[in-house]
């Protein structure tokens, strides 16, 4: 065993000493290969990750903005160790707004407590920056947003939950629509499924139907909802009439069928045109 | 004897000049008739102010009279006079439950009265009815332009006040006192003030007692009139006076501040002042609407209920020798449909009683209040517990109730439960009758004043509904401060959170944080902690949680706290509270240990730290920070002050050093060629008095520091005011300094026809 022991001390020495010499062998020749030189590239990467230490908070503000404009995932840690550093807001925005632009969910640890920072344009800059990354955890914490003081917060949330939110989502959603948190009814309209759809329209001559309206779009739009519920919307808001329901079916009539191509025997198009000709417009 | 022609006219003229006269008195007596009405001596402005001999003997007078005004009836009933649909007045038998009688007629006051008497004016007169029947047992007409302002009855005797003008206007006012025996019809007497308005008066025996100018009160014989005595208060103002069992009350104004105060007229009245004269008043919070312990006597009693008449304080004397005493040692505030009964030893709350409408009249007994809502519904209310034992409709809605009930007790409260005060003010708090926000919010300030543990949790509740007004969140925070006792109630508070799709929101940390750190309590640490980092806390709480912090805090919170001050030492959230980050320094200090000194010193120096924040870094770190830079300044200063010395004393040195040791005879001679401008007046002057003169040489000397002409002589010197005038005019030349003391120069002004020439000599 002691043999054995002594035997890799000795190849491990021989190594320690042969590596040197091995480099520095033959002096006047390149010790790294070209590949694995710095490009220009690189170099200029890190020097907006040294700038991101400068005392001038310009020049790290120009640095974050760079870093982002390079869109490599080397960016995120910096920009992390910058936050943490605690800088000041318009600092912390924009690095907030480029760890979103940058899209890692690396960075999404980093990001969540920024949606409870005391100052609401931070909470909204980190709500928009987690919006845009996939992770499981990043929806509840949306949702959360939806109970927020402040009113731009709680619009963000409700749209970018329209993207990612699911069936508990609309829960909330139509809770917050209940409390004039107006943006949830496009999520509503995005996310929820054929009975949502019906509560939805339950709202009809409740609340302004400019606000309802475009919720309603997005349920006639999805391929995922019944024709029938789609019928139903429609068949309500023939009900109701209005310029505002004629410009909703003409926008929907040409969303549904851009190129006029589409059979006219589509019970959906054939009810949309029967509102375009039969409403007064304005 | 044949009458001449002469003697005719004569007659004739005497005679029209009778007429005149005649007429002129009737028309004197018909315009200024109350000035000559005035039947005794009164309201005289020698009469003595708090003559304690002339209260002693009213006092005398008032118990020689009983407790009882009339002793003729003592069945219940309560009076009401009605406007609408026809005005008319009404008796109803209380312990039948019947309407007794029912007289149609104009109805233009409130009603006054005692047991068997109602007072009101109708239409021009003052009536009095018999409340047994309704007859009219006297009527009074009132001269026109005078207004009625109240009415009482001893005996056959009724008195009546009108008045002119405002009693809260500095114009012209009068008030006048009418006095009628009902049995005869006749007039006894009558008296005016010629100066001020008299209130509503009161009467007990053979005395009268009638508030004048809201700072006196008369007092007068029933019989004649005559003033017996005079009470001027000195520091408030009066604004009732009523006679209840043979003791006369008063009463002072509320304000703002103060609640109104309840007098007896007893020998301490004597004093005249508020604190003084022996009143009880209410050692609450200032009630809104400041209700007094009477009506207002000086304001003119119209029928209806207005605001003031839905806010008093009612009771019940009891006799007493030395103070005034109520009855079960409580009194009531009236509130619109609010009954609030106070102790009047500690003045906690002891129940409230809430009836379905609003209360048009209250009336105090010692066993319980009889109230008349404003449909007409008399009820019965414990004094006890305040519980509605008895009701009785009646047709109309009054819009004034006078009250009988001698010992009328129309059913007792058998139930053993006791009211709980606390629970009837949270419902006064919750009622969404917005007219009442002020009573609720004050109904608040009572609720914390009561020592439970359990109200702490009640405010606690009230405050989290977000649906209550502002002011009464004001009031609750003010309630919290002030609480004692419920810590378990403020812990649970802790769990409080915003939510805005719960609709609830943070609790009132800057209530409970100090209250935690004041119990040092280490159980809410985790509490404080959530929501020192919940951005919902509003930022002037964030200080007091801080505090807390550092007060109950340990070692286990310092990575959170380093975060925390990490995250917001350069961040606007907290520009204006600094204070908050700077405490949270303090406890990373305390707890953190030499890496917490580490953080807190590099925050000091980072260059984006909040400026406020730095300033008190760089004390906490080092306390003598502050001082060591003021002596640095001061010794910087002192440095710079004596440098600047020392470089004057340095110039100076070169200009003396440079200065010639006297000034030549043409320097001086072009410094006097440059004043000539100053010499030729007193020189032209010189001429006009001689004109021989030829010259006029001037011997004088020069200061050589300050450059100054002095010691002037003129040759010649005989010509007046010539040496006067030239000094003058050197005082204004000033020479250049030279190194020599002083030097003497002569100059010579040459005067040769329009030529002049001068010349200078040292």
């Amino acid at each position: 065993m002691k043999q054995t022991i002594r035997s890799i001390g000795t190849v491990v020495i021989l190594g320690l000493y042969l590596l040197p010499w091995e480099s520095a062998a033959r002096p006047g020749r390149l010790k790294t290969p070209p590949e694995a030189m710095p490009s220009q590239e690189d170099l200029e990467f890190q020097a907006m990750v040294r700038d991101l230490q400068s005392p001038d908070p310009e020049v790290v503000i120009f640095s974050v903005q760079m870093l982002g404009l390079s869109g490599r995932a080397e960016a995120v840690p910096p920009l992390v160790e910058l936050l943490r550093r605690g800088p000041r807001d318009d600092i912390t925005n924009m690095t907030l707004d480029t760890l979103g632009a940058l899209g890692r969910p690396e960075a999404v640890d980093t990001l969540l407590p920024y949606l409870r920072h005391r100052r609401p344009d931070a909470r909204l800059a980190a709500l928009n920056a987690l919006s845009g990354i996939d992770a499981p955890e990043i929806t509840r914490a949306i949702e959360d947003r939806l109970r927020d003081s402040d009113p731009d917060v709680r619009a963000a949330a409700a749209t970018a939950l329209g993207t990612r939110g699911d069936k508990e989502s609309v829960v909330l959603l139509f809770r917050a629509f209940d409390l004039s948190v107006n943006e949830a009814a496009i999520a509503i309209g995005k996310r929820g499924a054929d009975p949502d759809a019906l509560r939805l329209l339950e709202y009809l001559g409740k609340i302004n139907i400019r606000i309802l309206l475009p919720g309603l779009r997005e349920f006639a739009l999805r391929a995922d909802i019944d024709q029938k519920t789609k019928l139903h919307i429609l068949n309500q808001l023939y009900e109701l009439a209005g310029p505002d329901v004629r410009r909703f079916a003409i926008e929907l009539r040409d969303a549904l069928n851009p190129t006029r191509e589409k059979s006219q025997d589509d019970p959906i198009l054939k009810m949309l045109d029967r509102m375009v000709q039969e409403i007064a417009g304005e | 004897m044949p009458i001449r022609p002469n003697q005719r006219r004569d007659i004739l003229h005497t005679a029209l000049v009778a007429v005149v006269i005649i007429f002129c008195f009737g028309a004197a007596g018909e315009i200024c008739g109350p000035f000559f009405e005035t039947t005794a001596d009164a309201f005289e402005a020698k009469f003595p102010d708090n003559n304690p001999k002339d209260i002693e003997n009213v006092r005398e007078q008032l118990a020689l009279a009983g407790t009882d005004n009339k002793g003729s009836d003592s069945h219940p009933y309560v009076i009401i006079a009605v406007t609408e649909p026809e005005e008319a007045v009404a008796c109803f038998d209380l312990s039948a439950q019947k309407e007794l009688w029912r007289r149609k007629m104009p109805v233009n006051s409130k009603l006054f009265g005692r047991g068997d008497l109602a007072i009101l004016q109708s239409g021009q007169d003052v009536v009095a009815l018999d409340a047994a029947t309704g007859r009219v047992r006297a009527a009074v007409e009132i001269d026109e332009g005078w207004d009625f302002y109240g009415a009482a009855a001893s005996g056959d005797v009724m008195v009546f006040t009108t008045g002119i003008g405002r009693a809260d206007t500095a114009g012209y006012s009068n008030g006048r006192i009418i006095a009628v025996n009902m049995s005869t019809g006749r007039q006894l007497w009558e008296n005016i003030t010629g100066n001020g308005i008299l209130g509503a008066p009161a009467a007990w025996g053979n005395r009268v007692f009638v508030p004048w100018k809201k700072n006196k009160i008369s007092v007068l014989g029933l019989q004649d009139g005559a003033e017996v005595a005079r009470l001027l208060t000195r520091d408030f103002s009066v604004n009732f006076v009523h006679a209840i069992n043979g003791d006369v009350f008063y009463g002072a104004e509320g304000t703002d501040k103060r609640m109104a105060t309840l007098f007896r007229f007893d020998a301490r009245a004597a004093a005249g002042t508020r604190d003084d004269s022996g009143g009880f008043s209410p050692g609450i919070p200032p009630a809104p609407n400041t209700p007094g312990f009477g009506t207002d006597g000086f304001r003119r009693p119209l029928p209806g209920f207005t605001s003031p008449d839905r806010v008093r304080f009612y009771f019940t004397p009891q006799k007493s020798s030395d103070r005034i005493s109520l009855a079960n040692n409580r009194y009531y505030l009236h509130y619109w449909r609010y009954v609030v009964a106070l102790s009047a030893e500690t003045d906690a709350v002891q129940w409230t009683s809430a009836a379905p409408e609003d209360l048009g009249a209250v009336h105090a007994t010692e066993h319980g209040l009889f109230t008349v809502s404003t449909n007409g519904t008399i009820r019965f209310l414990s004094a006890e517990t305040g519980r509605s034992l008895w009701e009785a409709p009646t047709d109309c809605k009054p819009a004034s109730v006078l009250f009988h009930v001698p010992g009328f007790v129309p059913a007792r409260d058998t139930s053993p439960d006791r009211p709980d005060p606390r629970l009837g003010l949270r419902d006064i708090i919750l009622d969404n009758d917005n007219r009442l926000i002020p009573f609720r919010a004050w109904a608040v300030s009572l609720l914390g004043r009561l020592e439970i543990p359990e109200v702490t949790a009640d405010l606690m509740a009230l405050y989290a509904d977000a649906t209550l007004p502002p002011a009464l969140q004001t009031a609750l925070t003010q309630a919290l401060q002030n609480r004692t006792s419920g810590l378990d109630y403020m812990q649970q508070a802790l769990q409080m959170k915003y939510d805005y799709l719960e609709q609830t929101k943070s609790p009132p940390m800057g209530i409970i944080a100090p209250s935690l750190a004041r119990f040092n309590d280490a159980a809410s640490l985790d509490g404080l902690m959530a929501h020192l980092f919940d951005h919902e806390t509003p930022a002037t709480d964030m200080t007091p949680i801080a505090a807390a912090i550092l007060e109950t805090g340990n070692e286990t919170i310092v990575p959170s706290l380093r975060d925390f001050a990490i995250l917001y030492h350069a961040d606007t959230s907290f520009l204006g509270h600094e204070d908050a980050l700077a405490t949270i320094c303090r406890a990373i200090l305390a707890f953190g240990g030499t890496d917490g000194s580490t953080l807190v010193a590099s925050l000091r120096d980072d260059p984006q730290t909040l400026p406020g924040l730095r300033k008190q870094l760089l004390v906490i770190l080092d306390p003598d920070a502050e001082a060591k830079a003021a002596a640095k300044k001061a010794e910087e200063e002192q440095a710079a002050a004596l440098a600047k010395q020392a470089e004057l004393e340095k110039k100076k040195a070169e200009a003396f050093a440079n200065r010639p040791d006297y000034l030549a005879p043409g320097h001086i001679r072009v410094m006097m060629g440059k004043a000539s401008v100053l010499l030729r007046p007193c020189i032209k002057d010189a001429l006009s008095r001689r004109m021989s003169l030829t010259q006029v040489r001037m011997n004088f000397a020069i200061d050589g520091t300050t450059g100054a002409a002095s010691d002037l002589k003129v040759i010649p010197a005989d010509i007046p005011g010539l040496e006067q005038c030239l000094s003058q005019a050197m005082t204004k030349i000033t020479f250049p300094p030279f190194k020599n003391p002083r030097q003497s120069a002569s100059h010579t002004i040459h005067i040769t026809g329009v030529k002049r020439a001068e010349s200078t000599e040292e």
